[in-house]
């Protein structure tokens, strides 16, 4: 018998696909949403599928404006509309979501090179640009556990989220248990502390994300802000309130944890994620912005080849000096 | 950190062709060729040089790698190297180095003691791969006296154990099947004219190990184990590194044929990019970042290749296996390997297999 | 060293040769233009503002360099072009202050920036090449460079003011969306790459129309043999 197209070795293949690879980072976003969806309403999931579908529909005519093929089982697009929506506010315009979605696709990952040659996290960009474009609206968030109207008033009664309460020197008035929960107004998605942590360590166990990369951020991060605490708290308040407020541990479960922009070993990634914790603390800090966790995230993903390179090199010695064994030397002095 | 890994665990499949008799197939009319000299009477009499010489002239060629048996026996005749008998089956599925080892023992043990006798030495054993789960025979601690060592971890298993063992010093490494043929050659007379496989896949319905004449079309030996369903793809060789034939009837059994797959896919996967996970560089057992070589040598980068060291690649195919697009990563890794060894020279380079004997 | 030995080999010098030489010094051929287009062209009235002034001091300049060519050394004639051209600069600033009053704070440092155009330096330096230099080929070279400056800064204005004020030419007309982020230096950048990959597009898509059937696949079979198959349809 004649079998057309014969196929090159391996001829057996590991069960994971992209589909899981993929399905890792989504399942445990639809985990934040549903807490959104309880927090804020059906107007969480409105938004939801405005920004999967512009991201999507952004991906597919890019694509094909490039000449290659639609795949149509590849979720990344799905990815980042998932988290763009997630550092908003829930109250924002549904024009501004779906505006990021296609800044992102559009301009940073495709001239770059499209799924998997992306130097910057389009999500971040995205979100960036949403921040840059219009700063007041993504800065007023609604109170939480008030089911929102699809198409709010603006004179409905917006506040700002203890991130702008820090930056000012002052100190949140939630306790804990509140900001823990996620009753407290914020980012839609990054207010969820526990579900975040919870998600964090399904991602880990799934092995999608290396520990080393989250355990190195925020133990940097913890330890910067114990070491310099703000004017009026002591560290163990601003540790708590610093990882709490904001989007700090949202971007480091899910953003600063993507493939595609994270250097390859395991020591370059922990380094990485490292240094990502020092800039978010000094950002924090001193910004003018109360949500700078994406402009750090950009200007690290530029970082991420010196990372590659310096971490092949490392990875070099040790493989040299393993596999010195075979060298010439050593076999002709037993002879 | 994957340098300091030992490979990837592999689910291996090797049931039921593990435990069931070795089946013959073989040509009446080669089997019984003998030697051109007359049947030696007297075992313990032989020399070195006359079981080389009979080596010679049974024309055996050793499965593992091609060569002449006679020839590797003369080369370490009287230097007093360790002989190994290579039972290493790493690979899924594939089952036709041990199976014989444990189903022809007689044959095993008395081909070991001629290949002592020839290479002038003592120091001998079998290397068998340990990290099968779910055999129905256990693989003994040693066979009529001659001792199993087991190598231990993850696919691939024989680079792993080129580094175990060179703090002793050179090594003969021969497979277990010329060693079969050996005694043969010596006791019986004959000619090598059969080799010993393994047939198995989701196509086949008795997977089992073969012994097969040379020279026979793979469609001979297909009917004669029986298909059940239409295969997509047939594999001569072990499925991580097997090449896929086109033409059953055109393409025949080599002396280093040891298993033929024959597997129905369910679903083709592809179309999809690298996403810069990082499992390749993760599983690779030299090291080394599949991701980055493919990536240069896909835009002509070659500068980085000696730089990303792509002539250690020893072409398990374990970064293809691992990655979840279905990319053809071992592939193109070792396509950038034969480029950098060609066209870039350096202190590193040099050819791995000259190092086992 | 000596100054005699130093000034014998100066004509051969990477210094002399690189940063000097402006015609081949890339980040100079880039420098001319480039800020300008980033950071000003944001929307039609700074373009247009900046296209008059481009013309204005280049005219000045070219005819003047055309009048000293190789009637002085060359750090003469750069000072003689590089005073006649912030004069002239001045001028400009004070028209375009009395036309356009609101966009003159903008553009800020961008005007006086101009004056010191690498465009200057490089017709000062085209006037030096042996022979006689001509006045019609210099006008012809800063026709056309006048030209595709006011090009390039027009289309990348448009799209910034529409979608970033919702304005054209300073009145407001319907727009859907202001994206007050799209007035940034950085999305200047962003638009210049995007209309280069388009004139890359549209070039190659003229060019196509010129290749003969055979010759592309003849370029195809000699591809095929290569050692590593550079194949991008994964």
């Amino acid at each position: 018998m004649r079998i057309e197209n014969p196929a090159t070795a391996p001829h057996i293949h590991y069960h994971e696909n992209t589909k899981v690879v993929m399905g890792d980072a989504i399942l445990p976003m639809a985990a934040i949403y549903a807490m959104c969806f309880y927090y804020y309403g059906p107007r969480v999931l409105l938004l939801l599928v405005t920004s999967v579908f512009s991201s999507v529909a952004a991906d597919v005519l890019c694509t094909l404006i490039s000449g290659k093929r639609v795949n149509a089982r590849d979720y990344s697009a799905i990815v980042t509309g998932m988290i763009i929506p997630l550092m908003m506010p829930a109250s924002i315009p549904f024009h501004i979501a779906a505006i990021a979605a296609v800044f992102g696709i559009t301009i940073v990952k495709h001239p770059f090179g499209g799924v998997g040659n992306n130097v910057f996290n389009p999500a971040a960009a995205g979100v960036a640009f949403a921040i840059v474009c219009f700063p007041v609206r993504m800065f007023t968030y609604p109170m939480p556990l008030e089911t929102l109207p699809v198409f709010p008033d603006e004179t409905l009664l917006q506040v700002s989220s203890p991130a702008f309460t820090l930056q000012l020197g002052g100190v949140p008035n939630y306790d804990f248990v509140d900001m823990s929960l996620g009753n407290f107004p914020g980012p839609m998605g990054a207010t969820n502390i526990l579900v975040i942590l919870a998600c964090l360590l399904y991602l880990v166990l799934r092995g999608a994300v290396r520990w080393e990369m989250p355990v190195a951020y925020l133990a940097v991060f913890a330890a910067l802000c114990w070491a310099f605490p703000r004017d009026n708290m002591n560290a163990a308040q601003n540790i708590l309130y610093d990882m709490m407020s904001g989007t700090v541990l949202f971007g480091g479960a899910f953003m600063l944890t993507d493939p595609v922009t994270t250097p390859q070993r395991a020591w370059a990634k922990a380094a990485y994620a490292a240094l990502a914790g020092a800039a978010v603390f000094l950002f924090r800090r001193y910004s003018r912005y109360e949500e700078e966790f994406v402009f750090v995230l950009l200007i690290m993903n530029a970082t991420v080849w010196g990372f590659d390179m310096v971490g092949e090199r490392i990875a070099g010695i040790f493989r040299r000096k393993k596999f010195e064994t075979l060298d010439d030397k050593k076999v002709q002095k037993k002879q | 950190m994957s340098i300091f890994s030992n490979g990837i665990v592999l689910a291996q499949h090797k049931e039921p062709a593990f435990s069931r008799p070795l089946v013959c197939f073989t040509n009446p009319q080669t089997e019984t060729l003998s030697l051109d000299r007359p049947p030696v009477r007297d075992i313990a009499g032989l020399s070195a040089d006359d079981i080389v010489e009979i080596a010679r002239a049974a024309q055996i060629v050793d499965e593992r790698d091609g060569k002449l048996l006679h020839r590797k026996l003369m080369r370490v005749k009287g230097r007093g190297v360790a002989v190994v008998v290579d039972a290493i089956d790493d690979e899924p599925y594939v089952s036709s180095k041990i199976n014989p080892l444990l189903k022809l023992r007689e044959e095993t043990a008395g081909g070991i003691g001629l290949c002592e006798k020839a290479a002038g030495t003592d120091n001998v054993f079998i290397m068998a791969y340990k990290n099968i789960g779910d055999l129905e025979t256990r693989i003994p601690g040693s066979i009529e006296g001659y001792k199993i060592s087991r190598l231990r971890g993850g696919y691939p298993a024989r680079p792993q154990s080129s580094l175990l063992n060179i703090g002793q010093g050179r090594r003969l490494t021969v497979g277990v099947g010329a060693v079969i043929h050996l005694y043969r050659a010596v006791m019986q007379n004959k000619r090598q004219s059969t080799v010993f496989i393994t047939v198995a896949g989701n196509c086949v319905a008795n997977s089992m190990n073969m012994e097969v004449s040379i020279g026979m079309t793979i469609q001979q030996i297909l009917d004669r184990c029986g298909l059940v369903d239409e295969p997509t793809r047939i594999v001569c060789g072990g499925p991580m590194t097997g090449i896929a034939i086109m033409d059953t009837d055109r393409t025949l059994v080599t002396y280093t044929t040891r298993a033929i797959l024959v597997i129905r896919d369910s679903r083709r996967e592809s179309g999809y990019n690298c996403i810069g996970c990082g499992r390749c560089a993760r599983v690779c057992p030299m090291g080394l970042s599949p991701m980055y070589i493919r990536r240069f040598a896909q835009t002509q980068y070659y500068a980085n290749l000696r730089r990303f060291d792509a002539h250690l690649c020893v072409e398990c195919g374990t970064c293809s296996y691992i990655c979840p697009s279905r990319l053809e990563v071992s592939r193109d890794v070792a396509r950038a390997k034969a480029y950098s060894l060609r066209n870039i020279v350096g202190a590193q380079a040099q050819e791995v297999d000259e190092l086992e004997d | 060293m000596r100054l005699s030995t130093i000034r014998k080999y100066r004509k051969n010098s990477k210094v002399r040769q690189g940063i000097l030489s402006v015609g081949r010094n890339p980040i100079i051929l880039l420098g001319v233009s480039l800020p300008f287009v980033i950071a000003t062209a944001t929307s039609l009235r700074n373009a247009a503002a900046m296209s008059l002034e481009y013309v204005v001091i280049n005219f000045v300049t070219a005819v003047l360099s055309v009048l000293i060519a190789g009637k002085a050394p060359f750090w003469v004639r750069a000072a003689i072009n590089v005073g006649a051209a912030t004069v002239v600069m001045m001028l400009t600033r004070a028209l375009i202050t009395w036309m356009m009053p609101d966009i003159s704070n903008y553009l800020g440092t961008y005007i006086y920036l101009m004056a010191l155009n690498g465009m200057v330096l490089l017709q000062s330096e085209e006037a030096v090449r042996p022979g006689p230099v001509k006045l019609w080929p210099v006008m012809k070279g800063v026709v056309i460079n006048v030209a595709v400056f006011a090009v390039m800064m027009l289309i990348v204005s448009l799209p910034r003011e529409y979608l970033g004020n919702g304005t054209l030419w300073g009145r407001a007309i319907p727009a859907p969306v202001k994206l007050s982020g799209v007035q940034l230096p950085f999305f200047g950048f962003i638009s210049v790459g995007f209309l280069l990959a388009f004139v890359r597009f549209t070039t190659k898509k003229i060019q196509a129309f010129g290749i003969v059937d055979g010759a592309r696949k003849a370029a195809n079979e000699r591809a095929r043999y290569t050692a590593i198959h550079v194949e991008i349809d994964e």
